[in-house]
């Protein structure tokens, strides 16, 4: 009884957490499909490691690039799109 | 003489016109026609890192190690796409070559890649995003996480289906995988990632969870369980499980002129407990690290814009009864210099303290210096 009752009240905690988090996910900002190449970019890249300046690599670069990073960072396709628009737009 | 003259004449007009044809008419296309030339123009594309490492343990001489991973990509058409990743490296008084990863990638739809060969472990945040030289913020790895070994694996072989689908302005991720999954070492009572042939029919399969309420937040919930006895042996029916919890924040804050990067990782691994000499004991492992980064990016000084801090805790903690039963517990300073975007020097110094089975304790300490280049 008494292993089930620290289990509910983890698994109960839990779900409070998440539910919180996902509110205030879904209530604080933009839809991400609307926002722009740019602001993916940043938002993206910036969680792990430093942003690359779109002059580092050539338009045909960042295409096979975002496709790695597609992969690696679990970006959905329309998210990929935007952001190796806007880096050959600046390139 | 005028033959000759007319002759020289229509050669030098003709090189010429050929010549200014061949010419791009203006700048958009002299850069189209460069970069048809430039590495990566032909869908593929070959990048990496390396690094040079100096370390100076307590009361052993002093060590320069060095690295350099190359990755190879190759993008066929929009949705099939090949990724390789090869380390080759000095370290420990040999040298090495091996492979990291090698997998195919097909794109399903928008939401959903299916990917093949040997891939970076996607239970372990660390690995995964974490740990090339010119990312990971500190010379070394956490203990846990081991590169070469440690209580995650680093890598799988076999197959991962994998995506992250919007749902306003948060993001899930989810990916599911399958593969050798790790074998059972009856010395240490512990488990061998590094499995090229099978020791049973069972595959071992992983899920793993990632919640992005906000762009900065990352947190994710990973799965791993596998059978790890060898066939036909009284160890067969011997499985592993892990639990993993992952962190991650990374923002700019205006109010400190710089960027707060936090990350943190928690394993349990828990191995049955078959009762049978030597696997006699509760086999319950786990390991973890916090760390904290600040780099003063938005000041205007140009040398104090480029430092950053760190300091990380980590930990390893084996099964009281087990051969191999230390408690690991370590910490980490270090101040890092970046040179550009992808390259940075590191200092760093760690403090390592060993607690063995009758509770005494030993303390190591070593100072690394080490120079990555990502490029």
């Amino acid at each position: 009884m008494k292993f089930i009752k620290k289990y509910m009240v983890n698994l109960i905690l839990g779900l409070g957490f998440f539910a919180v988090l996902t509110i205030v996910g879904c209530a604080s900002t933009t839809d991400i499909v609307d926002r722009s190449g740019a602001q993916l970019w940043g938002e993206n890249c910036a969680r792990c490691h430093n942003i690359r300046p779109p002059q580092s690599l050539t338009d045909a670069q960042w295409e096979i690039a975002g496709m790695h990073m597609r992969t690696r960072a679990n970006l959905s396709g329309i998210v990929t799109r935007k952001i190796i628009e806007f880096l050959k737009t600046a390139n | 003489m005028k033959n000759i003259r007319f002759i020289l004449f229509s050669i030098i007009t003709l090189i010429f016109c050929f010549a200014s044809q061949s010419l791009p008419q203006d700048n958009t296309d002299l850069k189209s026609q460069i970069q048809k030339f430039q590495s990566g123009s032909h869908q593929f594309m070959v990048t990496g890192y390396a690094l040079t490492n100096f370390i100076k343990p307590q009361n052993e001489p002093s060590q320069f190690e060095t690295g350099f991973n190359p990755i190879f990509l190759y993008k066929a058409n929009d949705r099939l796409f090949f990724e390789a990743e090869i380390e080759l490296e000095i370290e420990d008084g040999e040298q090495n070559i091996t492979l990291e990863y090698a997998q195919i990638l097909y794109t399903l739809n928008d939401y959903l890649i299916f990917g093949a060969g040997k891939f970076l472990n996607p239970a372990n945040y660390f690995i995964e995003r974490l740990h090339p030289a010119w990312i990971n913020k500190l010379p070394t790895m956490p203990m846990f996480v081991g590169h070469h070994g440690g209580m995650l694996a680093g890598q799988h072989l076999g197959f991962q289906l994998r995506g992250g689908t919007p749902i306003k302005g948060s993001k899930i991720e989810y990916v599911f995988f399958m593969s050798m999954g790790p074998t059972l070492d009856l010395d240490d009572g512990f488990i061998d990632f590094k499995n090229y042939e099978d020791n049973n029919n069972n595959k071992g399969i992983g899920l793993k969870f990632g919640f992005l309420p906000i762009p900065e937040l990352a947190i994710g919930y990973a799965f791993e369980n596998a059978t790890v006895g060898e066939e036909n042996t009284q160890f067969e029916n011997v499985s592993a499980t892990t639990h993993v919890v992952d962190f991650s924040y990374a923002k700019d804050i205006r109010g400190l002129k710089g960027t707060i990067d936090l990350k943190a990782q928690v394993v349990w691994l828990n191995i049955d407990n078959p009762n049978i000499a030597p696997l006699t004991f509760e086999n319950n492992s786990n390991g973890g690290y916090a760390q904290i980064a600040f780099r003063p990016g938005n000041v205007d000084n140009d040398f104090f814009k480029n430092l950053e801090f760190v300091y990380r805790y980590d930990w390893t903690d084996k099964p009281d009864n087990a051969p191999e039963n230390e408690l690991m517990k370590r910490s980490t300073i270090g101040i890092n210099y970046w040179l550009s975007s992808s390259s940075l020097f590191k200092f760093a110094y760690e403090n390592k303290d060993i607690v063995v089975p009758g509770g005494s304790t030993t303390n190591e300490h070593r100072f690394i210096g080490q120079i990555a280049f990502g490029f």
